[in-house]
């Protein structure tokens, strides 16, 4: 068969409708396609979305117990002003009603700036220190652990005793003289607090 | 989509027919005249979207069976045009039928050679489907639908004629071995029954003996003569085609013939016309006689179909895997739904269950991280009274020992320095932290006692403390200096035997222990 430029015109119009068929044949494969393609995506995301979900369910669910634990030492140490602002007041009332009680002839104590123990993490909690010297006169070394035990017990903060240096008085010191103390001791106590950090 | 018609051209007149369905309906006729010519051009303008196909039946036909060297392709075409234009000079209506190969080495192949012998019949109708410009997919004769009946029918004789009516004149077709080799067309002066029975049996035998003296059949071989006929004219039939001992009849119904061939439009006479439109219309040969030039809207109308086919191909296919993404989008959706009301009520029940939980101003992770630090410097604030009372227990033991004072030293909070999250980094150090404690004091001894006594007591003071294994007890400072890298001093005075000696031990204790 020989093929003229005339007869191109007679075979246009198959031309252009297979064109036209094989375009919309494109477009509509396109569009499927990009439909499938968001179909899987999102299938993906809320599979990801339920993994995760699961995880944190098991994982709730598995630490229950444990949180409901931790959240009743929250209100605990709450209530014993543990968590919150220092209370530096309390302390002093404090060691004044311990003073008294157990009779100490003598108790210094110079409580120094709050610091922070572990730098400030950007949320929840940041756990502060305050370390107090202490220097007092005891007449029997007993009288060192039931301040110890008083602090530890009744103070609203975590007492940790960093040092304690507990000697003789010498034989002519005036304590001595006065049978009021034989014995002088040197503590350092940190006074441990947490709370809440509040972003600026 | 494109309709098939059939044109069938006799001398006296074109008939068109419509094929749908495998039925054939006549159309229109369309007598061999100027005014004849002028309907059928109109006629074919109507039909621009046709394909047509000529079947022609007339007597001007010429055959002739010629031997060519085995050859394939362009050679063969070229070999078989020369042939044909020396055989039929200028006719342009010619064709080649391959008869096979010879079983000789050369297997030189035998071909029918056949031409339309009047041009100047065909020219006008031509010139009209050609004016037209319609699409005409091949001009036939009608032998050349013969092997195929007889092929549909079943019939393999070595050699056969086969003796057809239609219009007003009676084919008779000579084949071997179901190939076509010679036809020829006799008008049919009677079309009765009587008559046409009478033309069968006469022309049967010219033609059986046309053959015997080409030399085509030998003088005593058998030949069978099949008649298509109708039913309705069998007796007439039995009654005139009497055999003899080399040629016999064989007739056969053309209306079961019609059938065996599977075809819709029965003939209602002996008439074939309609039967061979149905086998052209069915199954075309792939010889004919039209040459490119007048086949050229054929072939322009077969590459619109290509191009429409492929087109429609290639939108199916798009469709069907368009519909394949659709449905995999559908099922993905279908997936993400479950997914997605199983990941709602996984939430429900997280919140249903921290709901369960005191309220705290912080979020869960945040409580532990506390509450774990909380725990470690618990478990590390430590209290010197614990040493105290080990080092009580050990002087209580031993009476001569007096103590000057008590350096006590716990564990610093700074040491743990551990983060929230490493909560289990600081426990995995639990009980490397050790408080400690240096003990300072005299050994009083009287007056007889010498250094090794002194040393026994310190021993025992040391023993005592021992006794509790979570101690590690050292001697900073012996009463004596006893040690090999130390001096040591002496005399014979007593007093100075006897004056008290200073200790230094040192005791370390894991916290918690």
């Amino acid at each position: 068969m020989k093929f003229a430029r005339s007869d191109l015109a007679k075979i246009q119009t198959g031309l252009w409708l297979a064109l036209l068929m094989l375009a919309v044949g494109t477009a509509v494969l396109y569009f499927s396609s990009q439909a499938e393609t968001s179909a899987r995506q999102a299938r993906d995301l809320v599979m990801a979305q339920r993994q995760e979900a699961d995880a944190k369910l098991k994982q709730v669910r598995d630490e229950e117990i444990e949180i409901k634990n931790k959240s009743a030492l929250y209100a605990r140490l709450q209530q014993l002003g543990i968590i919150g602002a220092e209370q530096r007041l309390e302390w002093v009332e404090l060691l004044k009603e311990i003073r008294d009680q157990r009779r100490l002839p003598d108790l210094q104590y110079e409580i120094a700036p709050q610091r922070a123990l572990d730098g400030k993490p950007a949320t929840g909690f940041a756990f502060y220190g305050s370390t107090m010297k202490l220097d007092l006169r005891l007449l029997h070394e007993e009288d060192l652990m039931r301040l110890l035990a008083d602090l530890r017990s009744r103070a609203k903060a975590l007492v940790s005793v960093r040092r304690c240096d507990l000697g003789r008085l010498p034989a002519g010191a005036d304590e001595r003289a006065g049978r009021r103390a034989n014995l002088a001791a040197a503590c350092e106590i940190d006074w441990l607090t947490a709370d809440a950090v509040h972003r600026n | 989509m494109r309709l098939r018609r059939l044109l069938y051209l006799t001398a006296l007149q074109m008939t068109a027919y419509r094929q749908q369905g495998g039925t054939l309906s006549e159309e229109a006729a369309f007598a061999h005249s100027d005014d004849g010519l002028t309907q059928f051009a109109s006629y074919l303008a109507g039909q621009r979207r046709s394909v047509f196909s000529l079947l022609a039946n007339v007597g001007d036909e010429a055959f002739h069976v010629e031997t060519i060297p085995f050859l394939r392709g362009g050679d063969r075409t070229a070999i078989i045009a020369r042939k044909l234009g020396q055989l039929f000079f200028n006719a342009r209506l010619s064709t080649a039928v391959s008869l096979g190969y010879e079983k000789s080495r050369r297997k030189d192949e035998r071909v029918l050679l056949a031409a339309l012998t009047n041009q100047g019949f065909f020219a006008p109708w031509l010139a009209a489907i050609a004016a037209a410009e319609v699409a005409l997919a091949g001009l036939y004769s009608l032998p050349l639908l013969a092997p195929l009946l007889l092929k549909k029918l079943g019939i393999v004789d070595e050699h056969c004629l086969l003796l057809t009516i239609q219009d007003q004149s009676i084919r008779q077709t000579y084949l071997a071995q179901g190939k076509l080799q010679f036809s020829r067309l006799t008008p049919l002066h009677q079309s009765s029954i009587v008559g046409m029975a009478q033309a069968f049996s006469a022309e049967a035998l010219k033609l059986q003996q046309y053959l015997v003296s080409q030399r085509v059949l030998g003088r005593k071989a058998p030949i069978t003569a099949y008649l298509l006929a109708h039913a309705s004219a069998r007796p007439a039939i039995e009654n005139a085609c009497l055999g003899s001992e080399t040629l016999s009849f064989a007739m056969l119904d053309i209306e079961e013939s019609t059938r065996q061939c599977a075809l819709k439009t029965l003939p209602q006479d002996t008439h074939s016309e309609l039967l061979f439109l149905g086998l052209l219309g069915r199954d075309p040969p792939s010889s004919q006689f039209a040459d490119d030039e007048q086949r050229h809207d054929y072939h322009l109308a077969f590459i619109r179909s290509l191009l429409q086919g492929v087109g429609a191909v290639g939108l199916s296919a798009c469709l069907l895997l368009s519909a394949r993404q659709l449905m995999e989008a559908y099922r993905l959706n279908a997936e993400a739904d479950g997914w997605r009301a199983e990941t709602t009520l996984a939430r429900q029940r997280y919140d249903a269950i921290v709901k369960t939980f005191p309220p705290i101003p912080t979020s869960n992770e945040s409580l532990r991280a506390l509450i774990d630090r909380y725990s470690e410097l618990e478990r590390i604030s430590t209290s010197p009274d614990s040493l105290y009372r080990e080092i009580s227990k050990a002087l209580d033991s031993v009476a001569a020992v007096e103590l000057e004072g008590i350096e006590w030293k716990g564990v610093p909070v700074e040491s743990l320095r551990s983060p929230p999250s490493a909560a289990g980094a600081g426990r995995s150090r639990s009980g490397a932290e050790k408080e400690t404690a240096i003990v300072r004091g005299t050994l009083r001894s009287g007056s007889e006692s010498n250094p090794r006594q002194v040393l026994a007591v310190l021993d025992r003071f040391l023993d005592a403390l021992k006794r509790n294994p979570a101690l590690e007890v050292e001697v900073l400072q012996q009463p004596f200096d006893i040690e090999s890298g130390k001096s040591l001093k002496g005399g014979d005075a007593e007093v100075h035997e006897s004056r008290p000696r200073s200790f230094t031990v040192q005791i370390r204790k894991a916290v918690g222990a």
